[in-house]
């Protein structure tokens, strides 16, 4: 689980205009672009995060994968579909991919790349191409494997590159934050995830923090720190046969908790953003052994955004393909030869 | 040789050798309660040499495991695939049975595949699609 959610890719809780405080120049002496910023913060990132997720323990959340489970040799990759919907004329859709793979029982590897394009149509301002990488790694720090049920505790450590542009322009100047692909710096990042597990139930949850420090030029997102829940519960088969492997229909409850510092603009403070925001989701996943796919809807219950006039999330859905592989084995590789 | 020791010895040639015997192993797993859990022991079953089938029983946790005749194993060498694979390996019963007793197969089996291939790019591709 990276702690994103595939929300936060397409939402920022900063999408408003941007008011620079005190001054209206740069530290550079530069003035500062003249037109009115249109600020999504976290789209990019969060779509990222999504993508990058290790299997920690049994549960499959939709919204967050720090918690995806990965054993060893094998390799998840989940490909993620989510368009965005939101107030002044913001919309768009990403295309984040989770990479998981599992080094040894306790150690896996996750990278999330993100690629899409988002718009704001009232200002005809748009953007495209890939976002920053978001790699990291996780350690199961404590697990508890009974016949009934599992629960595992496990920390993650990696980090945002930037990949992504964080000063991409139009003619009228540097375009707003909701249509940054980057933040312009390494981001540290960081948090805890565990999950349980039962036959017919399972939950997971971890909570995340991102250090995103600021640069003197181009738009920088603040730091965030999320918390997401989540509880699953297999509905179908009704009746689990008494032999082999059925396909299962699972109902997952999520919540993700958003809180967004400040953002910086060529080094200075925007004053319209950060916040906190609260979403709840839904979703419909159906699990085989090879593959998981899954439909959900986020409804955002909480936008407490500081500032005026700032733009607010719509309710939204995604949807999710999960293929699992055998990762190339080196080991078997030597045996071949 | 007389024409009898002659006799004695082709009816001892076309005598069929002792059946080879198929070894099945049971495993109760702990911790597993998806498909996914189930695919992460298949992975590490990819790289067990000789075998040839599993059997995945969600309800029961447990996973049953052909191997091609001849082929043994351990319970040591069981635990060692659920272990690495991230659980706690429960009870684990070996029985030797004839071919003839292993050729049904129900809900729940799955061929494990051992691509041969010497490129490593093409083998993988075999092994997972």
């Amino acid at each position: 689980m990276t702690g994103v959610a595939p929300g936060e890719f397409f939402f920022d809780p900063n999408f408003a205009k941007i008011e620079i405080h005190a001054k209206q120049i740069h530290p550079a002496g530069k003035s500062l672009p003249g037109f009115r910023y249109v600020i999504a913060s976290r789209a990019p990132y969060a779509l990222a995060a999504i993508l990058l997720s290790a299997s920690i323990a049994c549960a499959s959340p939709a919204t967050f994968v720090t918690a995806l489970p990965v054993a060893r040799d094998q390799m998840i990759v989940r490909f993620n579909a989510q368009p965005l919907f939101s107030t002044r004329g913001l919309y768009g859709v990403q295309f984040p991919v989770n990479i998981g793979y599992g080094l040894t029982s306790r150690w896996a590897l996750f990278a999330n790349v993100n690629q899409g394009f988002a718009s704001i149509s009232t200002q005809r301002l748009n953007s495209s191409g890939v976002y920053d990488l978001l790699s990291y790694a996780r350690y199961t720090l404590f697990k508890i494997d009974k016949p009934k049920s599992t629960f595992r505790v496990a920390s993650i450590a990696g980090a945002y590159f930037p990949t992504g542009d964080n000063s991409l322009r139009s003619k009228r100047g540097l375009l707003p934050r909701s249509l940054q692909t980057g933040s312009g710096t390494v981001d540290p990042y960081a948090g805890v995830t565990l999950g349980y597990s039962a036959m017919r139930w399972g939950m997971a949850m971890d909570s995340t923090y991102r250090k995103n420090p600021v640069t003197h030029s181009g738009v920088s997102p603040a730091d965030q720190y999320r918390a997401d829940a989540q509880v699953e519960y297999k509905v179908l088969p009704l009746r689990m046969p008494d032999e082999g492997l059925p396909r299962l229909v699972v109902i997952s409850i999520e919540s993700n908790y958003v809180h967004d510092g400040k953002d910086h603009v060529n080094g200075l403070i925007a004053a319209n953003s950060g916040g906190n925001i609260l979403r709840q989701d839904a979703v419909l996943e159906m699990s085989t052994l090879r593959w998981q796919i899954g439909l959900g809807a986020q409804l955002p219950v909480m936008q407490d955004l500081t500032g005026t006039a700032r733009s607010k999330q719509r309710s939204g859905f995604f949807l999710f393909f999960e293929y699992y592989l055998a990762a190339p084995n080196w080991r078997s590789a030597r045996a071949h030869r | 040789m007389s024409p009898a020791g002659i006799l004695i010895a082709l009816l001892l040639a076309q005598t069929p050798p002792a059946e080879l015997k198929v070894t099945r192993v049971v495993a109760h797993l702990n911790g597993v309660f998806s498909p996914r859990g189930f695919f992460n022991i298949t992975v590490r079953l990819y790289q067990l040499t000789g075998v040839e089938a599993a059997k995945y029983d969600l309800k029961k946790t447990q996973i049953t495991v052909d191997f091609k005749p001849g082929v043994a194993v351990t319970p040591e060498q069981m635990r060692q695939v659920m272990v690495s694979a991230g659980y706690k390996p429960g009870p684990i019963e070996i029985d030797l049975l004839t071919v003839a007793e292993t050729s049904e197969t129900g809900p729940g089996w799955v061929k494990i595949k051992h691509p041969s291939s010497k490129n490593p790019v093409v083998r993988w591709f075999q092994l997972n699609f």
